[in-house]
This record gives C-alpha cells, sequence and structure tokens, in this order.
C-alpha cells in the first residue's frame, strides 16, 4: 500500500496552497455552474434543443453527452433572482419536457456534474468543495471499468479517499488525466469549456435496433447520422472542425471517441470516411445500443487552417489534409508525420518528427551538404553491437572509411556526445553507420545506407 | 507512352526500361532479401524529380510502415524535398499496411507511395494496380523473396541483390520487354555526378 503523506496528499486539508495555486486561484473570474442530468433515456436532439431554451439564460451552455448539460450561470445571478430564480426558470422548461432529472450548482463544472448525477445538494464555494465532494461514490466519475476496479480493489469507494492518495502515486498508478479531473473538479485547475457563439453544439442521436457488438455493424447507423449532420450544417450554413462520437453501452459508462479534423468541413462523405477509418480502430468493449455524435458548429468562411498556411487561395488544399486527416483518424496523430531538419551536430537531433504545419513550404535552410556521408536509413535508437557481431561472421569487419568521422558535441546541455562514425560492409554487402562511443567503449549500430 | 516513364538516373536501366524509365501510373516491385543494399539509393534520383513536380502540385510522397526512419539529412542530400514527406506507421497488422497503401493511392494527393509490405494477395495487388493507374500514382512496393512465388500484376518486378557499386537489377517482370539483368552502380546516379560537376 502506498505511504499516506500528507504534504503530497491530494488532499491537502489546512496546508495553504503554493503560491502558483493561489495566484491563479484569486485571478479566476468566479464561476457558478448548474450540472442537468437526465434521467430519462435522452437523445442528442433533447439535450441540443435544451441547450438553445438554456440560452436565454446563459451563453455557456455545454452539451455533456449521452444525458447531461453544464451551465455557467455566474453573470446571469442578479437578472434572473439569483440561483434559486435561475433553477426555476430550469425546472419549468424540464417540466414543460416531461423530463425527469437532477439540477445541481457547483463553482467548477465537473463538480456540478458529478453533485448532480447523485442528486446531492448545492455547493457554492470553493473551500466548501472538497468537502462536498469527498462524500460521493467514485461512480460519478464514469472513469473507464478497469480504472474503477483498480481503485475498488486499493480499497477506494468515495471521491474523498481518492483524494488522500499521494498525488504522484495516483499519477503513476491510475493515471495522470484522472489526477487531472479530480484537480479540476476540485477547482485546482482550470476546466476551460467552449463559449458556443451564436449557435449552440449539435447532438444528434440514432438508436440501435438491435444490440451490436461488432464496429463493422455500425456504419449504417452513423451513416444515418451523419447525413442528418450534414443536412442541419447546409441549413446552418456552418462547418464542423472536431466531432465526438459516444458509444452507449447498456450498463457501463459510454465510449467516447473524439476527432479533430485538420480543415472545418460540412461534407457529409468526408466525415463518414474519418468516422468509419475511427471505428475500424476500435474494439468494442461492450454491446452498443445507441450512438450520438456531438458537433460544434463553425463559420463557414474558409480559415487559413495553420496547417496549410502557404497555399494561395483556389488552390486545391482539402485532398492533402484529407488524407493526413484519414490515416491518422485511424492509427493516431503519433503514426502520421512529417521531417524537418533541426540545426545540431549531433545525429540523432539534427532531425525530428513533425506533426504539424505539414506540407508547408520549404523546412529547412539548412545546406543539403549536412546529408554528406550520411546513411538514407536512420535508427531513432541505436543498437549495440557485441564483440561477436562485429569481429565474427556476420561482418567482414573491413572498415569501408579508414579514418573515422569523429562527432563530439552537444557538451552545453548535458546530453554530451564522443563518438567516431564509421561506414563497414558487412558479408553481405549492407552498408552499415556504426560508431565507437568513447564513453561506454561500444559499438552501436545508428544507421544502414540504404 | 514517353510521358509515363520517370526517367530513372541510372543509363544503363533507362535504356533497358520501356519509354526510358520507371512505369510512371503503376505499380513496381522490387524484392530483396535485406535492407542496406543501395534499395533507397536506387529510386532517389527519381523521387527528386517527383519532389519537384509535387512542390508544384502540392501532393505528398507516403512512405508506409518503412523498417527504419527515412533520415533526414540524407533525403535533402539526395534532393529530396521534406516538405513533401509523408510518414505513416501503421498500427499492428497487414491488413492496416494494405488500408494505408489503398487510402494514399485512391486519395489522389500522392504522387508517390512507397510501402513494405509482406504478404498481398493477387487481388488485392490488382486493386492497388487499378488505383494508381486511376488517381496518377507511382506505387512502389518492397517485398522479400517470397513474393516471387505468386504472380503479380505489378507493372513491374524488379530484384534487386548485390550492394552499391555492384548491385544486380533483375527484371523479373516488365511490360512490354523480357526479363533481363541490368548491372548498376547506385553509388553515383547521373544527377548525382551532375551534381559533383557543378
Amino acid at each position: 500500500m502506498v505511504p499516506l503523506s500528507r504534504s503530497s496528499s491530494l488532499f491537502p486539508g489546512e496546508s495553504p496552497p503554493t503560491p502558483a495555486e493561489s495566484v491563479s486561484l484569486r485571478h479566476r473570474a468566479p464561476q457558478l455552474w448548474i450540472g442537468v442530468e437526465v434521467l430519462d433515456w435522452t437523445r442528442g436532439e433533447t439535450l441540443t434543443a435544451l441547450t438553445s431554451a438554456f440560452r436565454e439564460l446563459t451563453p455557456l451552455v455545454s452539451i455533456e453527452p449521452p444525458d447531461a448539460l453544464l451551465l455557467e450561470v455566474h453573470g446571469s445571478l442578479k437578472l434572473f433572482g439569483g440561483l434559486a430564480g435561475i433553477k426555476k426558470k430550469l425546472v419549468a422548461e424540464l417540466d414543460r419536457r416531461r423530463l425527469r432529472y437532477h439540477l445541481c450548482a457547483a463553482p467548477t463544472p465537473l463538480a456540478a456534474l458529478w453533485l448532480a448525477r447523485c442528486a446531492r445538494t448545492d455547493v457554492h464555494d470553493l473551500s466548501a468543495l472538497p468537502g462536498g465532494l469527498s462524500v460521493l461514490p467514485l461512480a460519478v466519475t464514469r472513469w473507464p471499468d478497469d480504472v474503477l476496479v483498480g481503485l475498488v480493489e486499493m480499497g477506494i469507494r468515495a471521491v474523498g479517499e481518492c483524494m488522500r492518495l499521494p498525488r504522484d502515486g495516483f499519477a503513476r498508478r491510475i493515471g495522470a488525466q484522472y489526477l487531472e479531473q479530480l484537480d479540476k473538479a476540485l477547482g485546482r485547475r482550470p476546466d476551460p469549456r467552449i463559449e458556443l457563439g451564436s449557435i449552440p453544439a449539435l447532438c444528434l442521436t440514432v438508436e440501435l435496433a438491435a444490440e451490436i457488438t461488432q464496429t463493422t455493424a455500425l456504419s449504417s447507423a452513423l451513416q444515418d447520422l451523419v447525413a442528418r449532420l450534414g443536412l442541419e450544417l447546409r441549413r446552418l450554413q456552418r462547418q464542423v472542425l472536431s466531432l465526438e462520437l459516444v458509444l452507449r453501452h447498456t450498463r457501463r459508462p459510454a465510449t467516447r471517441e473524439k476527432l479533430q479534423l485538420v480543415e472545418p468541413t460540412h461534407e457529409a462523405q468526408r466525415l463518414m470516411g474519418l468516422l468509419v477509418a475511427r471505428l475500424e480502430s476500435m474494439t468494442l468493449p461492450a454491446p452498443v445500443i445507441a450512438l450520438d455524435l456531438t458537433a460544434l458548429p463553425v463559420d463557414m468562411q474558409i480559415e487559413e487552417s495553420e496547417l496549410f498556411a502557404d497555399l494561395a487561395p483556389g488552390q486545391q488544399s482539402v485532398a492533402p489534409a484529407a488524407l493526413v486527416e484519414r490515416l491518422r483518424a485511424r492509427f493516431g496523430i503519433e503514426r502520421v508525420y512529417g521531417l524537418e531538419l533541426i540545426e545540431d551536430h549531433r545525429p540523432e537531433r539534427v532531425w525530428a518528427r513533425r506533426a504539424d504545419k505539414l506540407l508547408q513550404g520549404r523546412v529547412s535552410s539548412l545546406p543539403p551538404s549536412l546529408g554528406t556521408a550520411r546513411p538514407l536509413w536512420i535508427l531513432p535508437n541505436p543498437v549495440q553491437l557485441t564483440a561477436n557481431e562485429l569481429c565474427g561472421a556476420t561482418f567482414t569487419s573491413e572498415l569501408h572509411e579508414e579514418v573515422p568521422e569523429r562527432i563530439e558535441s552537444g557538451w552545453w546541455d548535458g546530453s554530451d556526445i564522443s563518438r567516431d562514425y564509421y561506414a563497414i560492409i558487412t558479408g553481405l554487402g549492407q552498408r552499415l553507420w556504426i560508431y565507437k562511443d568513447h564513453a561506454t567503449r561500444g559499438w552501436y549500430l545508428h544507421g544502414l545506407f540504404g | 507512352m514517353a510521358t509515363d516513364a520517370l526517367p530513372t538516373g541510372f543509363a544503363a536501366l533507362d535504356r533497358y526500361l520501356p519509354g526510358g524509365g520507371w512505369p510512371r501510373r503503376a505499380i513496381t516491385e522490387i524484392i530483396l532479401d535485406r535492407y542496406g543494399i543501395g534499395e533507397l539509393s536506387l529510386l532517389m534520383p527519381a523521387l527528386a524529380e517527383l519532389c519537384s513536380r509535387a512542390v508544384r502540385a502540392k501532393r505528398w510522397i507516403v512512405w508506409i510502415a518503412p523498417p527504419y526512419v527515412p533520415y533526414a539529412p540524407a533525403l535533402r542530400f539526395s534532393g529530396i524535398e521534406l516538405s513533401r514527406m509523408l510518414l505513416v506507421q501503421p498500427t499492428r497488422e497487414k491488413k492496416d499496411v494494405l488500408w494505408a497503401v489503398e487510402q494514399a493511392l485512391r486519395s489522389g494527393s500522392s504522387i508517390a507511395v512507397l510501402a513494405w509490405l509482406e504478404k498481398a494477395s493477387g487481388i488485392v495487388l490488382r486493386r492497388l494496380q487499378l488505383a494508381a493507374e486511376e488517381h496518377d500514382c507511382w506505387a512502389v512496393l518492397f517485398r522479400s523473396g517470397n513474393a516471387l512465388r505468386e504472380s503479380s500484376p505489378a507493372a513491374l518486378r524488379v530484384r534487386l541483390s548485390g550492394a552499391f557499386e555492384k548491385a544486380r537489377l533483375e527484371i523479373v517482370k516488365c511490360r512490354g520487354k523480357r526479363p533481363g539483368i541490368v548491372a548498376l552502380d547506385l553509388t553515383t546516379p547521373s544527377h548525382m555526378r551532375a551534381l559533383c560537376r557543378a
């Protein structure tokens, strides 16, 4: 069991916040959030309609698919007769739609949501949040099952017990993103929600006739959803830049998949392609009973996308961007990348993977001579060679160049190297780039001449 | 058609290939038993040429599932424009690699696709061949010797053996030509000689 240390626990009790914390809290405008948890089966369209209705009260309404809304109401308190007045209006609208619900107010959005899920009383001050949240069962967080089971196995069942665990241990064993969520709920970390502008987020739902266990079987339902989104976007004259697909299951929290586009679009076909690519790469944790698609519409005007900043207007830019999006939808951002050169003498630091600004102009002003006598293949992590491999049968051990190239660099930043590089030819004709490291006296394979 | 050939940068090879170069809108299969014998050097002059076209047309040169990372300084030295390079490391299996290859070919935004793929059925290769034709893309597939046991719809199939100065390119299949062998010196393609003179 992790030893408890009072100073580093998530729940510092009376200990004063660190200077950084106190500054960020003091300068943050006071907020008051209301979480609305709808208890009945909710269609995304219902949430969208509620959002539109609630926007009379505040411009900051966000959808938490599949069943909740969050409203920031601090600025509207005076206008509508305090929290009680606002709640009355919310209740009237929800009752009119014959929905069953829980409402709860708190100074942070996540706290409001968690409290609403348990139908608790309101918490008005940041200082009262730790106390108010600590009694909540962990299930309100809707963290994935394996995370919750892991915590239960450690004997932890309530949010408060979580908060008493040492921070670093929690981040390491449970996951940094869950620590982040606790911090957000407690107001120790900002939790920005998007101001929705003139148009609320769109949320659409499709219920499935039968439980579906295979991702491939979801595509016709998804097609229907995307087609409706396309029509809605056309009607509003808007585009989307990000999407969230929520897969609802019967007895476990919904699965959420966020999709970020490289360029805004309103084309249903393109969105469909991306969503299908994402679906195909997933394994479903449980049978799916319904799908929600949430999108935040943006203005139709073509925004200058940073990724393709050097494209002249009128040039066809959609296709190269679309390929990147499609590949990333399936494999993830880090597996689809470009290359760039960096001014550094260390062979492993002279290049880098490039994740954004792909296709943009010329990458480097560094001279081509940088690549003189360099191999076309590089091993990101050099592989140590055994004496056997060097002198034995694999290598002819005949050095291609008698004089090694000495590379010594990096003494200023602590990652200094001192190496002698050789090009050698193996018995099979392969031309390799190897070096002798002066610090470890070991030999390493760093590249192939390809 | 002469316009459909892409000069290889190696005079002996250009003389052998119909139209004087790599078949532009088709699959070229390069079969080899090990890496590091000049397999990229063989393509560099043609890729450099494509880069100059790709910059104008805003198209990608896509590398799918390469065995190592292409080294940026050496690419640049070979006249490759790095901003056209798109690297894809598909996650798990063969089907992901094929999916990525097909997407890259069909998008119409790739001027060349280089892919390292072990197994692929004749039907799949035929689809890729059609996509390459249709979307004006040079598809280069690197495969091991096992691939020779199966037939292939590729326009050109070559087997690279030997290495660098003493490279041997066996033309296993070539549309409109008989099989043959071309001896190559991969350390000095013609464009590099031109660079050295200049």
